[in-house]
């Protein structure tokens, strides 16, 4: 196993609340959540259980080194893990309609998918089958096409959270321009642009004190 | 087309600057050697990416050496010696400007198309080296831009579809970049957004012209806009935005899944600050900003 201090981007001097912040960061940012239905959630996943393993192993080392646990142990180990499923296509997939088309796209087959769903006829087009139709175009890259029918099916199924997810990922990416779940790797904990910029500022105007 | 992908200068760290500024002076040097000094003028931004990505997932390690630039050569500056990924990345950049000049040659406007055949004429020899080197890219090039002629003969109104040649052909060269199976979805995914993204920053940036002159634009087919209608511009702006950032987000979420050896921060403020700035830039927000506060 690579060193887990390295995983977690911190030092090994590094301070248990610093390790719990970089750990919480990396969660927030491979959380299932942000890569559901991306035809690259597998590696995402990978990335989650290797950042939970080197946290686990973080705080075991710690824990037999000092012999006081102070309120840290297994707090967090293991507390996103389980939360990967294949991405959207297995959550329903036993109440769904349109299981046989959910296994197709599970499994990568998307251009086969698709012809099912274009079988489908018009009368019998509700919610999920718009969702799982923005769900292909989604992992084309046509994003804009898979906002559009992502919106039909919460129209369709206003309650439904796995729609519901799906369409709010891409909209926060469409009016912010970054990927939910934040993007920390610019300031450390606490440290925002803004406080960058001000602190440069800061910087600037001690340095003209002194010419 | 070129230079919309670019770090944001001031939050790169003066070590990071340098490094940027280093593959820079390499892939010119590179461009150089590979097809002799004309070839140093078609340099831009973008191939900068470019490197930095493949050298960023490549094996070995990229030397960076002092040097002076022919432009300037009484100031001493670092520069990325010869490694495989940077001539891989000049041979790619000749390939996509070739085929911008070739494609331009059939664009209206005489001025345009006697630029082109002239450019054509002295890009061609290079042509021919980087396609013999780079067969697949060249043919995956070559399709694409059959594609996007027929997108645009057909006036296709659909912004994905219209985006998708630049896209794959972008993806493919990406994808070439590691051996590692994982690794190589993550850089078609990342590729394919990046490719859309060039592609229709640039529609967004021609947004005006083509409307006034009725070229092809697929922001002006989606919103159905006529000429003439100021309003229906600025909504078409703000529609264009949000698909860009839309694409940039996912850029960034791909990315996030790359293992990168170095130039980790570099790419990073590329993605997650500098392609949005180039968006931002265009759509003229930064005037207003300064304006306001």
């Amino acid at each position: 196993m690579k060193d887990p201090y390295e995983i977690l981007g911190v030092s090994p001097n590094a301070s248990d609340d610093e390790i719990k912040t970089a750990y919480r960061n990396l969660a927030r940012k491979y959380h299932p959540d942000t890569y559901a239905g991306n035809p690259l959630s597998d590696l995402a996943e990978e990335k989650m259980q290797e950042i939970n393993a080197a946290y686990d192993e973080i705080q075991r080392q710690r824990r037999s080194g000092q012999r006081q646990s102070s309120g840290y142990g297994g707090g967090y180990s293991g507390g996103y893990s389980g939360g990967y499923g294949g991405g959207y296509s297995q959550q329903s997939a036993g109440s769904s309609r349109f299981a046989d088309i959910r296994r197709l796209i599970n499994g990568g087959r998307i251009s086969e998918a698709e012809e099912l769903l274009d079988g489908v006829p018009s009368s019998q087009r509700d919610g999920e089958w718009s969702f799982l139709k923005g769900y292909i175009c989604y992992s084309r890259g046509w994003l804009d096409q898979a906002v559009s029918y992502f919106q039909t099916a919460c129209q369709q199924d206003p309650g439904n959270p796995e729609y519901r997810n799906a369409l709010n990922q891409l909209m926060w990416q469409q009016q912010t321009g970054f990927p939910r779940g934040g993007y920390q790797t610019m300031g450390g904990a606490g440290c925002s642009m803004c406080d960058l910029c001000a602190t440069l500022w800061c910087a600037d105007c001690l340095c003209s004190f002194c010419h | 087309m070129f230079g919309y992908i670019r770090p944001v200068q001031p939050q790169l760290r003066v070590c990071e600057l340098e490094a940027y500024r280093a593959v820079y002076c390499g892939l010119c040097r590179q461009l150089g050697r590979s097809f002799g000094p004309l070839a140093r003028l078609t340099l831009n931004y973008d191939f900068t990416f470019l490197s930095l990505v493949a050298m960023a997932v490549g094996e070995g390690d990229p030397s960076i050496n002092p040097g002076r630039c022919m432009l300037n050569p009484l100031k001493k500056t670092l520069i990325c010696g010869e490694n495989p990924q940077l001539a891989a990345a000049a041979d790619l950049a000749v390939l996509v400007l070739a085929h911008k000049v070739k494609d331009d040659r059939q664009d209206e406007g005489l001025v345009k198309r006697a630029g082109a055949a002239a450019g054509w004429l002295a890009l061609s020899r290079a042509y021919g080296q980087a396609a013999g080197r780079q067969p697949q890219a060249a043919a995956v090039l070559e399709e694409a831009m059959e594609e996007q002629a027929a997108l645009e003969k057909a006036g296709c109104p659909s912004v994905d579809q219209a985006a998708e040649p630049t896209a794959r052909s972008l993806g493919a060269m990406f994808e070439t970049l590691s051996q590692d199976e994982g690794q190589r979805r993550v850089l078609a995914r990342l590729g394919y957004l990046v490719g859309r993204y060039v592609y229709l920053i640039d529609a967004l940036d021609d947004l005006e012209e083509d409307l006034e002159r009725g070229g092809y634009n697929p922001f002006v087919l989606r919103d159905r806009l006529e000429p003439g209608d100021r309003e229906g511009i600025a909504r078409v702006r703000q529609g264009a935005r949000g698909t860009l950032y839309l694409t940039i987000g996912e850029a960034g979420k791909t990315y996030n899944l790359l293992q990168v050896r170095r130039f980790g921060p570099i790419l990073e403020n590329i993605l997650f600050m500098g392609l949005k700035a180039s968006v931002d830039q265009l759509l003229d927000w930064k005037c207003k900003e300064v304006a306001t506060q």
